[in-house]
């Protein structure tokens, strides 16, 4: 069997919709082959429109991707595994799909306008403000932080690390300039900063 | 005396007229496996009132441990960053080099291994280059730590090419660096209350009319012939331009 129609046959298995006789085919084929079974794990995150959990396979198309294949097959060729995933057997598992994906998109815009909303836009004086309009602090953390806080707290500031940990523990994060007061006392406030600090313009 | 302090005020203050700060460090009470020392706080204190008298900010530290350390060194960084002029740091201490950079060791670090060295010491090749964008105009780095690697006598001591004594070092431009002995030799916690160099260092830099290459020039002479030649201070410098002076003819 060719690689592509198998994985077609792979994703189909993700999806659930294969018959015993080709479950049984594409089951031999994943006990003996490890590959085979991380692109199944990515089919069925795809499936459960878990996507965003998993880092993406960089071989392997995105799920959009998939579906607008799937409909341009669906139009160009009435024979094959798309017709075939367009047809009464798959239909179901296809319209899920494509449904996970836009419910999915609309979560994370609504996630991306809630963060913008949730303080008011307030500027930050002094401090460095790169050309992108970020500001730059100087951010030590407590040894004993974990990465675990360390992230939470990035998460909620809206903050990215540049550069660090130097030799003392102190990374510079860069913070969008809208959200540069509220984080400041994020860090200041967290209990797991031991230092704080706006980076100076450079003169 | 009220009057001579303020005499020796004014003339410290009107020293070159800039700003000039100081961060002493002396670290004598270590705890195993790290050896005690005896005269890195003596040290430390004769090197503060020495700056002081010649007009420097001091901020001394006593048996620092790690944290402590870093808040004095951010401290003094925050106070280089808002007023410039000449940065002297000075610290007394177990000092160890790990693959060719120079580690200070705080109290309680409790170092095994030399791997340990990057998490529970400061690294001091790394601290020249945070001085240097501090952007102060001179930057003056004594390493009074030549003393013996703590670590030296475990079986994995030798790993990584360390060894007694310091590593030599590349200092950031306007910096000098100076250590008590030189790199690979190590000296003495002394046999008096305080140590060879930290007496000779804080003795000849208030001697009016010395540059500061002058300055350490001396120093060398002054413990290299006390020591009979077992213990010869060395500098490395990065500076250019006008002379400094510690205090001025």
């Amino acid at each position: 069997m060719a690689d592509a129609e198998f994985e077609d046959l792979l994703f189909a298995y993700a999806a659930g919709s294969l018959d015993a006789a080709a479950r049984a085919r594409v089951e031999a084929a994943l006990d003996a082959d490890p590959e085979l079974r991380r692109r199944l794990r990515w089919y069925e995150a795809v499936c459960d429109g878990m996507v965003a959990r998993l880092p993406q396979p960089p071989s392997l198309p995105s799920p959009d991707v998939i579906v607008a294949a799937a409909r341009a097959a669906r139009r160009n060729a009435p024979r094959g595994f798309f017709a075939w995933l367009a047809g009464p057997a798959l239909r179901p598992a296809a319209a899920l799909a494509a449904l996970l994906i836009v419910a999915q998109a609309a979560i994370i815009a609504g996630l991306v306008g809630e963060r913008a909303a949730q303080e008011p836009v307030r500027a930050l004086t002094p401090g460095a403000q790169s050309a992108d309009g970020a500001v730059v602090f100087v951010v030590a953390f407590d040894p004993q932080a974990t990465e675990a806080d360390i992230r939470a707290l990035l998460l909620k500031a809206g903050g990215t690390i540049i550069d660090g940990p130097r030799q003392l523990g102190d990374y510079r994060i860069s913070v969008p300039a809208n959200r540069a007061d509220y984080a400041k006392s994020l860090f200041e406030e967290s209990g797991i900063a031991e230092y704080v600090r706006a980076e100076e313009a450079a003169k | 005396m009220k009057w001579g302090f303020l005499l020796a005020t004014l003339i410290a203050f009107g020293v070159q007229g800039e700003e000039r700060h100081a961060l002493v460090i002396g670290n004598a009470a270590y705890t195993a496996p790290e050896p005690p020392l005896r005269n890195p706080v003596n040290d430390a204190r004769e090197i503060s009132a020495a700056l002081k008298s010649v007009g420097f900010e001091v901020r001394l530290a006593l048996d620092a441990d790690h944290a402590a350390m870093r808040r004095a060194i951010r401290a003094f960084e925050d106070t280089l960053r808002r007023k410039g002029g000449v940065a002297f740091f000075y610290f007394a201490g177990h000092g160890l080099q790990v693959e060719g950079r120079n580690y200070l060791v705080p109290i309680g670090a409790r170092l095994q291994r030399e791997d340990q060295a990057l998490a529970r010491a400061v690294d001091a090749t790394e601290l020249v280059q945070r001085l240097r964008e501090t952007g102060s105009r001179l930057n003056i780095v004594i390493l009074d730590a030549c003393r013996n690697n703590p670590l030296t006598k475990q079986p994995y001591a030798a790993r990584g090419g360390s060894g007694e004594g310091l590593a030599p070092v590349r200092p950031a431009s306007g910096t000098l660096v100076a250590f008590a002995a030189e790199p690979g030799h190590v000296v003495g916690d002394g046999t008096a209350d305080r140590g060879l160099y930290a007496k000779h260092l804080a003795r000849t830099l208030r001697v009016p009319g010395l540059p500061l290459e002058q300055v350490f020039k001396r120093v060398r002479e002054a413990v290299e012939q006390e020591s009979r030649g077992r213990q010869v201070p060395v500098e490395f410098s990065t500076l250019t331009g006008s002379d400094f002076y510690f205090l001025p003819r």
